[in-house]
């Protein structure tokens, strides 16, 4: 999966969080979750766990707190990927 | 360091089952707080609300250190709660869920004079407010290796009520410098907006205004002459200005869904 197809699951996994939902077609590898998207920071581990099921992949809390931008979220599941699949 | 650090979590918000979670639990609490609640010092509090009021102390003591350790990221396992313990007191009023009342203010014209402890066992059962007073013994703990390479100890006071949770951090146990305070959207904005009543949901934006107002209105009681506004520092923690002057308070805010929270650091007088 490229870093393309993974934020197109990734905004699937941040739309229940983001009030406005306009905010999702602006979303670049920079935007940071909660200054940008307001997400609210109480659904950070939501959004860890929908991810790891989404991916079907585990994250573990020290890559979890680094998931603060996209760049970041799909740093992170890139590289759970790439471990499960090796 | 002069700092500030508050949080509100609304019950509504959260959800018991994911609560029990291991792996949405073991995201945020450490094996040793486990360890804690499992000690049975808050023997009647259930696991959801000990996992909500664990964050919202977490969160408040990385605000209070984002200040001054800007790179500071927000890891939760790595914040410790080391102890916690509650006092319990009879009901002396019926707290924040009567959107009438005024917002809940603390500090020192102000003596806590709420409630507590009626918690009642399981999962959103706690029928009235409830508060876990600041002492020594309400300590945490940072690790020492997240940037400054050495521990600092921090107090929290929590108060939880019927849908939530309000959280200040400050770096004595002795919080009367600290001027605290929680409400509901409604209380600041008014119950004609279309926001407090239930008609939509709130917006950050409207969240943001309404917390605002909130300590607008608190600053207004205390000096009633002062032109007050807010500004926003780089790293993203609010300022205040005084008649167009920059004031060196502290100052911390929070909301999530209709509640709204702060904590500023009075000036030295």
């Amino acid at each position: 999966m490229d870093r393309q197809a993974i934020l197109v699951e990734l905004k699937k996994v941040l739309a229940p969080y983001i009030k406005n939902k306009e905010l999702l077609d602006g979303i670049t590898e920079n935007t940071n979750l909660i200054t940008d998207l307001k997400i609210n920071s109480a659904n950070l581990v939501d959004i860890v766990i929908d991810a790891e099921a989404q991916y079907n992949i585990e994250i573990d809390a020290d890559s979890a707190e680094n998931m603060v931008t996209i760049q970041n979220c799909i740093d992170v599941i890139e590289e759970k990927l790439s471990s499960a699949n090796s | 360091m002069h700092s500030a650090g508050n949080d509100v979590v609304a019950f509504r918000l959260t959800d018991p089952e994911r609560s029990a979670q291991p792996r949405f639990y073991n995201q945020i609490l450490s094996p040793s707080e486990i360890a804690l609640f499992h000690s049975g010092a808050l023997p009647s509090l259930s696991f959801h609300i000990f996992l909500w009021l664990c964050w919202s102390i977490k969160e408040s003591a990385y605000k209070f250190r984002k200040r001054y350790h800007p790179d500071l990221v927000f890891s939760p396992t790595a914040i410790p709660v080391t102890e916690i313990r509650a006092t319990a007191q009879q009901i002396t009023h019926e707290g924040p869920q009567n959107a009438s009342t005024d917002p809940q203010i603390t500090g020192t014209d102000h003596q806590i004079t709420h409630p507590v402890l009626q918690i009642t066992g399981t999962d959103h059962q706690i029928t009235h407010p409830v508060l876990l007073i600041t002492n020594a013994a309400h300590q945490i703990t940072h690790p020492v290796h997240v940037i400054t390479g050495r521990t600092e100890d921090l107090f929290f006071r929590s108060e939880l009520f019927p849908e939530g949770i309000h959280t200040v951090v400050y770096r004595h146990p002795d919080f009367k410098s600290v001027r605290s305070g929680y409400a509901f959207l409604q209380q600041a904005l008014g119950s004609n907006h279309p926001q407090t009543n239930g008609a939509t949901e709130p917006t950050p934006e409207t969240q943001s205004a309404a917390v605002r107002e909130l300590v607008l209105l608190d600053l207004r009681k205390r000096d009633p002459n002062g032109a007050w506004s807010f500004g926003k520092h780089k790293e993203g923690y609010p300022l205040l200005y005084r008649n167009g002057v920059l004031q060196p308070v502290p100052l911390s805010l929070a909301h999530h869904d209709q509640l709204l929270g702060f904590s500023y650091l009075l000036p030295v007088s």
